[in-house]
């Protein structure tokens, strides 16, 4: 792919893919890094994305390669929360830790449909899981969250 | 929530420095250095065979094809895990659980689920052309019996805690049956060193009375996987059996190929290469 096509994809789906990661892993330098390394193999000659397919071939390129960088950092050890990330409202800090601590499939699930908007069944396609899978995440993060943050549990 | 989760999600863009990082990246033309690439292809070449014996000892352990002397003579095809696991990692459902215990699934990521495990992802298995197959029966046991199942979890736990679990699902691709199995071990503070060295090793066991040959080879994916594939063939009429081993991220994987017609033997084992470099 020509390098202005993929200045392009940058600047319009960048912050998405930056976002998956960040939810994903939890580290704003690990996303970065993340994000850097899903927009760059779309120099791969061999890498072909349909119109109109963009950013769920991004955003699924995204959830590899995290479950990747995942696989391999656990072997030494796991990061704490990021804590230089930062809020407008410090009440969001609240909900931020408590989806943070969440196992990071669940985070993913969660991410993608409340922020992306995504049905279980896309979900399911950019995951690579079933629907089932997907279910049964959403509804244990979602029993997790009640969990955590008792007060607003009827908001769930 | 999910209004609140958008808002503070919205807030979160890439940084300009990492914008700046990329951009100076894309313009970087590739860079081939040819007398590296070089260098680097002779000096793995020159390892390749010491490292090869050395990565397969430490995964294998003593090897993975071994003569059972005493009750029968034959070979057991091991697959030990190199590593256990803090017993937090698994799913809180299966921590406790006590001797050995089966659940069944419809599916892989459903078994993930249980055991609370993210297993390695194979595009293979959700290809066009290969379909989850129900052949599976639980093995040494009368649960399940008469049923096949696609996929299921084995669980053995001691002194109210987890120590092992794994994952079996069965596929098939055209006329050639594919079993894959991933064993996870927790760290067990009372484990007893008979049932260590019984789980550590629980591979299939094959009678030599049936084994016309066995032979081992070690394959070495694109990715840098190194497995174990052993081909077995029969004294019957049956297709040699091909199977495959290796550990990665402290998780053990087993995977076989069999059951086809007796001609196809090259599509067979090409079929498990294709597996192996899916990982």
């Amino acid at each position: 792919m020509e390098r202005e096509q993929i200045a392009l994809l940058y600047e319009a789906y960048g912050d998405d893919v930056y976002r998956l990661a960040l939810s994903w892993l939890r580290n704003r330098q690990d996303a970065e890094d993340v994000c850097q390394s899903v927009f760059l193999k779309l120099m791969d000659r061999n890498t072909v994305l349909f119109p109109g397919k963009e950013k769920a071939w991004l955003l699924t390129c995204t959830a590899n390669a995290c479950k990747n960088h995942l696989s391999a950092f656990r072997r030494r050890n796991m990061k704490e929360l990021d804590e230089s990330i930062v809020f407008c409202d410090s009440s969001d800090r609240e909900l931020w830790d408590a989806v943070m601590r969440l196992p990071p499939r669940y985070r993913a699930v969660i991410h993608l449909c409340y922020y992306e908007g995504y049905s279980h069944g896309e979900i399911a396609k950019i995951l690579g899981i079933s629907l089932t899978a997907v279910q049964t995440r959403m509804s244990r993060a979602r029993k997790m969250l009640k969990k955590e943050l008792k007060d607003d549990a009827e908001k769930i | 929530m999910q209004k609140k989760y958008r808002a503070l999600m919205s807030e979160q863009v890439l940084s300009d420095e990492a914008k700046e990082r990329f951009y100076k990246r894309l313009e970087t033309p590739c860079r081939k250095n040819i007398l590296l690439k070089t260098v680097v292809i002779a000096a793995c070449i020159c390892l390749m065979v010491p490292v090869t014996v050395f990565a397969a000892d430490r995964i294998f352990g003593a090897g993975i094809v071994e003569i059972i002397a005493g009750r029968m003579e034959g070979y057991r095809i091991g697959y030990n895990d190199i590593r256990s696991r803090p017993i937090g990692d698994f799913s809180e459902d299966i921590r406790h659980i006590e001797d050995i215990s089966y659940q069944a699934f419809d599916s892989w990521e459903e078994a993930e689920e249980a055991i609370g495990f993210d297993l390695m992802d194979n595009a293979f298995f959700a290809e066009d052309g290969t379909y989850p197959e129900r052949m599976l029966t639980i093995p040494g046991t009368d649960e399940g019996k008469g049923k096949r199942l696609h996929c299921y979890a084995d669980y053995y736990g001691t002194d109210g805690q987890l120590y092992r679990a794994a994952v079996t699902a069965s596929y098939v691709r055209e006329m050639t049956h594919i079993t894959v199995t991933a064993a996870v071990t927790a760290e067990h503070p009372a484990i007893s060193p008979e049932d260590e060295e019984l789980f550590h090793s629980a591979g299939k066991l094959y009678d030599n009375r049936y084994i016309k040959e066995i032979n081992e080879e070690t394959y070495t994916a694109q990715s840098g996987l190194i497995a174990s594939v052993v081909r077995t063939e029969w004294n019957t009429l049956r297709a040699p059996d091909y199977e495959a081993v290796f550990a990665a991220n402290g998780i053990s994987y087993h995977i076989l190929v069999g059951g086809y017609p007796l001609n196809r033997e090259d599509e067979a084992k090409a079929i498990l290469f294709e597996i192996l470099e899916g990982f």
